[in-house]
């Protein structure tokens, strides 16, 4: 009468005493619950653990969706980390360390491919330091922990293979695994099955036309597994019949690029495919009751079984994404607008497709939700509640990517076979290839993206470039945008070359040579190398350049309407990207000054600024890459310009500097938004404007360039020490001086300075010309650029003297010819530092 | 006299045990170790006290590994770091990239910086055909691909 049992009435005991009852109850538990009661008893924990319950249970809960793995793969880290988060926002892990670590006796490294109904497919890869890398590939159940290793995947190496899991626990409780091998138009499907235990070739087609789909993103659904293009052009493979069939197309607009397509899945019975529409191309009568007025929508189409025809179920404006997370959103808007159709044809991995990460639909509660990754943080949108939630935060910068696997809990076996004490470790069959030959540790770094990635992003711009055609695997990791970021971030400001503009007035037309600063290189820039936009036709100039990126203007062939007359171009020469800049608002082109600002160290983003000063007026509008729209920001009347050159600008530092040619000048904050003032450099007494030779910066410094009176040496010039009779007129001692100003400083100094009469020695050509005077020289001598970058080559200055140009090393202090004007010997030259990059526009 | 001696052993720097896939041990001071974020996490862990299992880095390349923790615990100045970081990766290509996938397993990321960085600069001159021989790539563009690549890209080829 004590025992706690007796306080239940005997139909209690009744049912929990039979075990076809207590069967049935526990059917309908959830998984977790399940798995909790195996230590209620050794009777429950024996019914619980019969794979008949299993089987049954999971036939009673075929597709509930509670949570979702995200891969996150970083550029240098390893290994991929593993976030599991349940959907209704509860449970967050940080699975990283041991998640996948179910195998006791591998310690590989763990890669998930897929998840199909609660199943993972997923490799562990170890013994980089063995003869060969051993790849085993596990189906595993992350809420039981049991897992299966399947033997060896057939075929001629790991590279051109795709696994994919087909498992639908509502049909079969036995799983299939599908290895699809594409090469040289040669599809082979090889099946291998649970209930087999062994690899099959099911379909071996030669000819075949892939349609463009991306094999690593297969989709299972409907006994088949699907494959889609980023066109939405795919074909499926039918498990049961082995045989191949063409996916309808979604009804997309007419204009539908790559760069649209966002994903690719099914849930709930429906194959979906999604991507961003703008809204007034879709069919309004498929979703009248939402508001047009946004551009653009996330639109999911759907396919159900049975059908042959796509629909449009869902559609979410991005202004509500805009409108929800208003600061956050601009960094990705921009990403999906930096992609221009035909840039990167082959572009597999488009910024949308980062974006949308996973959409669910049939959990009957929540109702469809689509899973986005804004910056900052990964969201959930409710179909039905209409709302945003978020799950995920991640950090404010991050390079990351981010893959999503639905999970479901499910009791499914994975028969699991371990017979031996070590399990089988399955080696990776490569016949025939010619790596066998090598030592393994060179194919497990190229096989591994992340590490292959951490070397292509310290190449020069120009080598990847070329290294786009080694292979598709190759071409995938360099066109992604991210990558460009990242190459950007590390390569910054490496000015490897010049591009002289060069124009001999009337006796011959203007051309543009590209000179490579270590002097091996020296190219007469073909005359379509400014064609880039093959539209608009007209002639194009370089009109600045900024750390990678140039800004040109391109002139109409004239025509009535005047005001339209110059187009601006940002233009990547090293990708030759290039994006028109809408025209600025004002009074026409004459008193306007167009200037870049980029600094790739900063930000991925640039800007452009519009200068316009008449009458005293100072307006200065603002372009920005991320909003694409100009500002006005200043609006100044009775404005002092000091006199200073609105057309030789500088973007150093954040800000655009102008100084007059007798150091007096100002700044443009571009954060700040407002003017400052600039020092002046210590000038001698007697400077006068024809003194004043250049104004730039380069390593970190703002230089003013200019000739002054010489037997100075720098030391006594910063000291002060300038002797007031060391007049410029009275002295022929000339000297170029360099003036430089820190970052962070507001004070210049002199840093180097070159006498004129080692010029006129190490060039003898410029004085045959009578009259031999050293200030002729002075006259007649230009300073082009002035690059001072923290290498092995040193300082160095880039002069346009008669007959031709030349540059000085102040480290070697030797000069060098860069091109001669020969037959001429005067010409008007513009330099234009060039860097390689493969920034984005 | 027993607190005495608690003393000393606090003071002494402690060592961490690490064990190569091929079992031979290294004792390596916890300041230097914990440069690899791996190692870290292991000790945090637990495994501080124990031997730590590196599955995946053989004994002669931990043996170098060690070598570099220690250099670069040691509080040498930077220029001669920069000396010997450039001896250090002036190594055969095979030990090269066996300390490459090491560094990377055991996620020492300066190390794994200065090594990439040494591959990148081996390769940077080559031509796409003589990375495929290098690594045994197959050329998986039709030639059509390939002209369409090279069109756009063209100066990069010049």
């Amino acid at each position: 009468m004590n025992s706690p049992k007796q306080q239940n009435s005997s139909s209690v005991q009744a049912v929990i005493g039979n075990d076809d009852l207590l069967t049935e109850i526990l059917f309908r538990l959830p998984a977790r619950s399940v798995l909790k009661f195996k230590f209620v008893s050794m009777r429950w924990l024996s019914i619980i653990s019969g794979s008949s319950f299993a089987i049954r249970h999971t036939h009673f809960n075929p597709h509930t969706i509670s949570s979702l793995i995200f891969k996150v793969s970083y550029y240098l880290k390893r290994p991929p980390s593993f976030r599991y988060v349940s959907l209704d926002g509860k449970s967050l892990v940080n699975n990283s360390s041991d998640f996948l670590n179910f195998d006791p006796n591998n310690a590989g490294r763990s890669y998930v491919y897929n998840s199909c109904n609660g199943l993972l497919l997923c490799s562990k890869r170890r013994g980089y330091s063995f003869e060969r890398s051993i790849l085993t590939d596990y189906i595993f159940n992350p809420s039981t922990r049991q897992f299966a290793i399947l033997p060896p995947r057939p075929g001629q190496g790991n590279h051109f293979n795709r696994i994919q899991l087909a498992f639908d626990p509502s049909k079969s409780p036995s799983y299939q695994v599908v290895c699809t091998h594409f090469f040289n138009s040669v599809i082979k499907i090889y099946v291998y099955s649970s209930d087999t235990k062994d690899w099959r070739l099911s379909a071996n087609e030669e000819n075949f036309d892939s349609l463009s789909v991306n094999f690593d993103k297969g989709v299972f659904w409907n006994r088949a597994i699907h494959w889609m293009s980023l066109m939405g052009n795919g074909f499926s493979f039918f498990l049961d019949k082995e045989s191949f069939q063409t996916i309808p197309r979604p009804p997309l607009p007419e204009n539908w690029h790559d760069q649209n397509f966002g994903y690719f899945g099914e849930s709930g019975g429906n194959l979906h495919f999604i991507g961003l529409v703008a809204a007034n191309q879709t069919n309004p009568d498929d979703f009248t009751s939402l508001d047009m007025s946004s551009d653009q929508s996330i639109v999911v189409y759907a396919l159900e079984k049975g059908c042959s025809e796509w629909f449009v179920k869902y559609c979410l404006q991005m202004n509500a994404i805009v409108l929800a997370y208003p600061k956050k959103y601009c960094l990705q808007t921009n990403a999906i607008a930096m992609a221009h159709p035909g840039v990167i044809e082959y572009l597999t991995f488009s910024p949308f497709s980062e974006i949308v990460l996973s959409f669910i639909e049939g959990n009957s509660e929540a109702g469809p939700l689509l899973v986005m990754r804004i910056p900052g943080d990964i969201l959930s949108y409710s179909f039905k509640g209409k709302t945003f939630k978020k799950i995920l935060s991640l950090p404010p910068f991050d390079h990351a990517s981010y893959c999503a696997f639905k999970h479901g809990e499910t009791l499914s076996w994975s028969f699991v076979e371990r017979d031996n004490e070590t399990g089988p470790l399955l080696v990776m069959n490569i016949p025939d290839s010619p790596k066998q030959k090598k030592s393994s540790s060179v194919d497990a770094v190229i096989d591994n993206d992340d590490l292959l990635t951490g070397i292509l992003v310290r190449l020069p711009a120009k080598s990847v470039l070329k290294f786009k055609l080694v292979c598709k695997k190759w071409l995938y990791i360099i066109s992604h945008p991210s990558f460009a970021i990242h190459h950007t971030y590390l390569n910054p400001h490496t000015i490897s070359a010049l591009i002289l503009k060069l124009s001999f007035l009337f006796n011959k037309p203007s051309s543009y040579q590209y000179v490579s600063l270590d002097g091996k290189s020296l190219v007469t820039v073909p005359s379509d190398f400014l064609r880039f936009d093959h539209k608009n036709p007209g002639s194009t100039f370089v009109s600045q350049s900024c750390n990678g990126l140039l800004l040109c203007s391109r002139r109409r062939w004239y025509s009535g309407e005047r005001t339209e007359s110059t187009d601006h171009y940002v233009f990547n020469p090293t990708t030759r990207q290039f994006a028109i800049l809408p025209p600025p608002a004002g009074q026409g082109i004459h008193f306007n000054w167009i200037q870049l600002a980029f600094d790739p160290s900063k930000s991925p983003r640039y800007q452009v600024v519009c200068t316009h000063f008449l009458n005293s007026v100072l307006k200065i509008q603002v372009y920005s890459s991320e909003t694409k729209d100009w500002k006005l920001c200043v609006n100044q009347e009775n404005f002092d310009s000091l006199c200073v050159n609105f057309a030789n600008c500088v973007v150093w530092n954040g800000a655009l500097h102008w100084i007059s040619p007798m150091g007096n000048g100002f700044s443009f904050l571009l954060d700040k938004e407002c003017l400052q003032k600039i020092p002046r450099p210590p000038l001698p007494e007697n400077w006068q404007v024809h003194n004043f030779r250049y104004f730039g910066e380069s390593g970190g410094h703002l230089h003013f360039i200019g000739f002054q009176a010489s037997n100075i040496n720098p030391d006594d010039l910063s000291m002060g020490i300038i002797s007031p009779y060391m007049s410029t007129d009275q002295s022929p001692d000339q000297s170029i001086v360099v003036y430089a100003m820190e970052g962070g400083c507001s004070k210049w100094f002199i840093k180097y300075s070159l006498h004129i009469n080692a010029i006129t020695m190490a060039c003898p050509g410029m004085i045959e010309d009578p009259p031999v005077l050293p200030f002729s020289a002075k006259v007649s001598v230009k300073v082009l650029s002035f690059i001072d970058e923290s290498d092995e080559k040193g300082p160095l200055m880039v002069l346009n003297i008669p007959g031709g140009i030349i540059s000085y090393s102040f480290k070697d202090k030797t000069f060098n010819n860069i091109w001669s004007f020969a037959p001429f010997k005067h010409a008007i030259c513009d330099a234009f530092n060039y860097t390689e990059t493969l920034s984005w526009i | 006299m027993a607190s005495s001696e608690s003393t000393t052993t606090s003071t002494t720097t402690k060592v961490l045990r690490l064990k190569s896939s091929d079992n031979e041990i290294f004792g390596v001071e916890e300041k230097a170790a914990l440069q690899s974020e791996t190692i870290k996490s292991l000790a945090e862990d637990g495994y501080s006290e124990d031997v730590i299992p590196l599955f995946n880095v053989e004994k002669k390349t931990l043996a170098k590994i060690v070598e570099w923790l220690n250099k670069h615990a040691s509080g040498s100045s930077k220029e001669e770091l920069k000396r010997w970081d450039a001896d250090f990766v002036d190594v055969d290509k095979d030990v090269l990239y066996d300390l490459l996938l090491a560094s990377n397993y055991l996620n020492i990321e300066v190390l794994l910086h200065q090594l990439a960085q040494k591959v990148a600069d081996m390769i940077k001159g080559k031509k796409p055909e003589e990375i495929r021989q290098l690594f045994g790539i197959k050329n998986d563009f039709t030639p059509e691909e390939e002209a369409e690549i090279r069109r756009e890209n063209a100066w990069a080829f010049e």
